[in-house]
């Protein structure tokens, strides 16, 4: 059996992220804080999420079926029932943990490359890939350059569909010398994080059907105090999942680009006068010598 | 006794005018404060560090006036890319023709300007070329720019 801590919960499974049970891990550990004292144990992931759980193991002969039904669950009749410290799920499992995997779907992979170009002209190939990208829907993310040295390097943004097809076309711009290209694949960790989330807000919601039961200042005092707790950590994962699913949707491309030529402006060589004098008035001389 | 007492009077006068010949003679506006005053150059500045240098270079070629303003107007602008803004005839305190020449450049990312006034007094063995330089940063300098002319004018050879 695997037991894995996901915010406030605890994930237990076995092998897969199917048959993955939540427990409070708050009201777990702090079993006997009376009013506070809930639990989740052995209920399934309800919502989108249960959709991914399901598994034909799930249909199993012998199988425990889920407890209840979470949302229809009376408050106080959860805590009513400590919960225990460690999962009270069902029958243990003979074989060892699997890799846990999120149910069939797309997978959800960054995209990120880097590739050196040597081109003819610098300033004209950033330019030409910059309305490229903007014709692909992507942006420009970063851009700098030294027109004394011939280099620049461009950071893309492109839809993740388009990635691929954009590192191709470099090779029109010139010779591409160095390419690298990394995909991360993030399927599970956004499952978790998905998970994590709904466990979180359902925890939220519970405590707050607790806070409207609560009479005494002290239960209120510690709901409140658990729900700003709860909500700080909803916060923290909607945004990991808002980086994520941006990341996901848009990859990421550095482009370097240099070229041999000779820089296209040198800066004027100040030639000193044929007059001493001269050379001895200025705004510069007065400035330095004054 | 008569005959001593010209001949120390006459020394005095020659010492006297010899002393004042060796300073340049040129009084900058009130809001300058005068920090040199030697035989051949001035320096006076404001609080804010506008600058005022007068000096005298020796110009043995006898170049003349036009054709040192014309030098210097080219070295400014071709060689050091300085904007120049006008350029224009004047005259010092004796009546003596000269040529003011203002531009403006960037030095450390401020805008500063100048004005400088040439003016070219003859020598029995060689020329005098008296070079009034005037630069501050843009605010500045057109705050004193009426003032500086104003001295300029006044200036004696």
């Amino acid at each position: 059996m695997r037991q894995r801590h996901a915010g406030n919960a605890v994930v237990v499974g076995e092998g897969s992220s199917e048959e993955s049970t939540i427990i409070d891990a708050t009201s777990s550990a702090e079993g006997s804080r009376g009013f506070l004292d809930f639990a989740f144990s052995d209920m399934r992931v309800e919502g989108k999420l249960a959709k991914r759980s399901e598994s034909p193991r799930d249909s199993m002969p012998g199988r425990s079926a889920p407890m209840g039904n979470f949302a229809g669950s009376p408050p106080m009749a959860a805590a009513d029932s400590p919960a225990p410290l460690t999962p009270a799920v069902g029958p243990p499992a003979p074989k060892p943990a699997e890799t846990p995997t999120p149910a069939a779907g797309p997978r959800l992979v960054i995209y990120r490359g880097d590739a050196t170009v040597l081109v003819a002209a610098v300033e004209e190939s950033v330019k030409k890939l910059s309305t490229r990208v903007a014709e692909l829907t992507g942006y420009v993310e970063n851009q700098n350059g030294n027109a004394g040295e011939n280099r620049a390097s461009v950071t893309l943004r492109v839809p993740a569909e388009r990635f691929h097809s954009l590192v191709e076309e470099l090779g029109t711009y010139g010779q591409v010398t160095q390419k690298n290209i990394s995909a991360t694949d993030v399927t599970k960790q956004v499952f978790d994080v998905e998970l994590r989330l709904e466990t979180a807000e359902r925890s939220r919601q519970r405590l707050l059907d607790l806070l409207k039961l609560a009479t005494k200042m002290e239960e209120i005092l510690k709901i409140e105090a658990e729900v700003r707790r709860l909500t700080d950590e909803i916060e923290g994962m909607k945004g990991e999942l808002r980086f994520l699913r941006d990341q996901v949707a848009f990859s990421t491309l550095t482009v370097n680009f240099y070229s041999n030529a000779p820089p296209p402006t040198s800066p004027p060589h100040r030639t000193s006068s044929r007059f001493g004098w001269i050379n001895d008035v200025g705004i510069d001389q007065v400035e330095q010598t004054f | 006794m008569r005959i001593q007492r010209r001949s120390i009077a006459t020394l005095v006068f020659s010492l006297l005018a010899v002393s004042s010949a060796s300073c340049i003679s040129f009084d900058p506006p009130k809001s300058f404060l005068v920090t040199w005053r030697g035989a051949a150059d001035l320096k006076a500045i404001t609080p804010d560090e506008s600058k005022l240098w007068v000096r005298n270079f020796p110009d043995v070629d006898r170049g003349g006036l036009s054709f040192w303003v014309e030098a210097l107007k080219r070295d400014f602008v071709d060689n050091r890319g300085y904007v120049l803004i006008s350029d224009a005839a004047i005259k010092d305190g004796a009546g003596t023709a000269g040529h003011e020449v203002l531009v403006e450049s960037t030095v450390g990312g401020r805008p500063m300007r100048e004005l400088l006034c040439v003016f070219v007094y003859g020598g029995l063995f060689e020329d005098n070329i008296r070079v009034v330089e005037f630069v501050a940063d843009k605010t500045a300098f057109d705050r004193e720019l009426t003032s500086v002319r104003t001295s300029v004018s006044a200036m004696r050879p």
